[in-house]
């Protein structure tokens, strides 16, 4: 592993601590704040149900009223912003300074066998996802051909290793939540996983620690995150299969996968495009089959302050569908495709991960 | 409009708090590499027994450090002052600040 130089180590720490103290100290005292007005009762229990899109706006403008009557609430969102710009202003020069290393590794290492990796330069790429320069990364998924190393040497180790950014709670470990969320299949010896949006290999890594004999299949529609699972994966013989489409139309028979997972790409996508990719799983799976999903939890399921903080993340941090995302109930659109066995559930505070998951009747 | 630009809406009430707290934000991150640095190289330096703390107070810096640090100072400077006029960032504009110690 390449390390930093200290300039660039020494100011992803620092926006660790400073994330960590905003998402703690300064969100505890706004939670604090919150509790102490006399409308939060009201919100409280008028949040709690399902409501239109619309209706949600609505709801979340006078509950964003009251949390911002917060001083340390304004603060928690300004560093909030501050950190998640700087994380790309600070690793990318970082990692820049140690290109020349990087690209040595890359080249030693770059796989022999690139059979498991099928990209598709004729794919379409859909109008919602081009332009987007997700979470304020320039450029975007494909915008840096370094994105691996500077989430593995950088931003991951030293900034989200603290947890405390979007639903994700502070002291959170986003690996191990991973795992967990996997641990909520109930079909136990699946042979075919696909993983719908994987990006790199960072789930299906897992799912090859709980599953070491299944066929493992993800699809995407970013070259550089499927490049950079292939070549995490052939690195470390995980064997899986690295495929560029669109999860509204992959290219898995009918009834062919006895599992499905959907891990935080349902916030990604408009809630027209997630209706068709849940029609498109329940086509993939084999009766008896299960689909999971992790996504950032339901408006109806967090408290006021929770969710206007969630619903900061659609025009703060480069995520377009968030609060869209929010405002729909994953479950219903699951049972409406056809899926039986649904619930949904969280399984930390804050409401995250929030799993949605369904069976394909057998 | 990029989706990585600022939003109009200020976070602290008024777009020059705003801009102060960058500012603020970038002079406290500059404080910590710094000392971060000063401390690793204290260790480093007393651990090879090369020089003690009064070696550190008396010296005064000479030709290419002096440079060098006159360099590194107008880095500072332009980072900080400049924070609240960097409104958006590129690939390119980043990749430039490589060479930054």
């Amino acid at each position: 592993m390449i390390t930093l130089k200290q300039r660039g180590r020494a100011g992803l720490q620092f926006l660790g601590s400073l994330q960590t103290f905003s998402s703690s100290t300064l969100r505890d005292i706004a939670e604090q704040d919150y509790a102490a007005q006399p409308e939060a009762p009201e919100l409280a229990e008028e949040f709690k149900s399902d409501a239109r899109p619309h209706v949600w706006q609505d709801r979340l403008r006078r509950a964003r009223d009251v949390v911002e009557r917060s001083k340390a609430y304004r603060f928690n969102r300004f560093y909030q912003r501050w950190v998640g710009e700087q994380n790309y202003i600070r690793a990318i020069p970082a990692v820049e300074a140690r290109r020349t290393e990087w690209q040595a590794i890359a080249d030693a290492k770059k796989p022999k066998d690139t059979s498991r990796l099928q990209l598709n330069p004729n794919l379409e790429i859909p109008s919602w996802y081009e332009g987007v320069e997700w979470h304020l990364e320039p450029g975007g998924w494909d915008g840096y051909d370094m994105t691996q190393p500077m989430f593995m040497a950088g931003i991951g180790p030293y900034v989200f290793v603290h947890g405390g950014y979007a639903a994700v709670d502070v002291f959170a470990d986003i690996r191990s939540q991973r795992g967990r969320v996997l641990d909520q299949l109930r079909v136990s010896e699946p042979k075919r996983i696909y993983e719908v949006g994987c990006g790199g290999a960072t789930t299906l890594s897992i799912a090859r620690q709980k599953f070491p004999n299944a066929e493992l299949i993800g699809g995407d529609l970013s070259p550089a995150l499927l490049r950079s699972g292939h070549f995490m994966s052939e690195m470390l013989g995980l064997n899986i299969t690295f495929r560029q489409e669109d999860g509204c139309n992959v290219a898995e028979q009918d009834n062919s996968v006895d599992v499905v997972i959907s891990y935080a790409v349902h916030h990604e996508m408009p809630p027209v495009v997630t209706e068709k990719v849940i029609r498109e799983m329940f086509r993939i799976l084999q009766p008896g089959g299960e689909m999971i999903i992790n996504d950032p939890p339901p408006f109806r399921a967090v408290n006021p302050l929770q969710a206007v903080v969630l619903d900061w993340d659609t025009d703060n941090r480069a995520e377009p569908f968030f609060s869209a995302a929010a405002s729909i109930n994953l479950a219903e659109i699951m049972r409406d495709a056809g899926f039986v066995d649904v619930d949904e559930f969280a399984l930390e505070k804050r409401g995250y991960p929030w799993v949605t998951r369904g069976r394909k009747p057998a | 409009m990029r989706t990585v630009d600022r939003p109009e809406r200020p976070y602290l009430g008024q777009k020059e708090l705003d801009d102060l707290m960058r500012m603020n934000s970038e002079l406290l991150a500059e404080l910590w590499i710094l000392r971060d640095r000063v401390t690793v190289l204290e260790h480093m330096l007393q651990e090879k027994s090369v020089i003690d703390r009064k070696q550190l107070n008396e010296y005064v810096p000479q030709g290419d450090l002096a440079k060098e640090l006159e360099r590194e100072r107008a880095a500072l400077i332009e980072r900080v002052a400049g924070a609240p006029h960097a409104t958006s960032y590129t690939f390119e504009s980043l990749a430039r600040q490589a060479d930054v110690g």
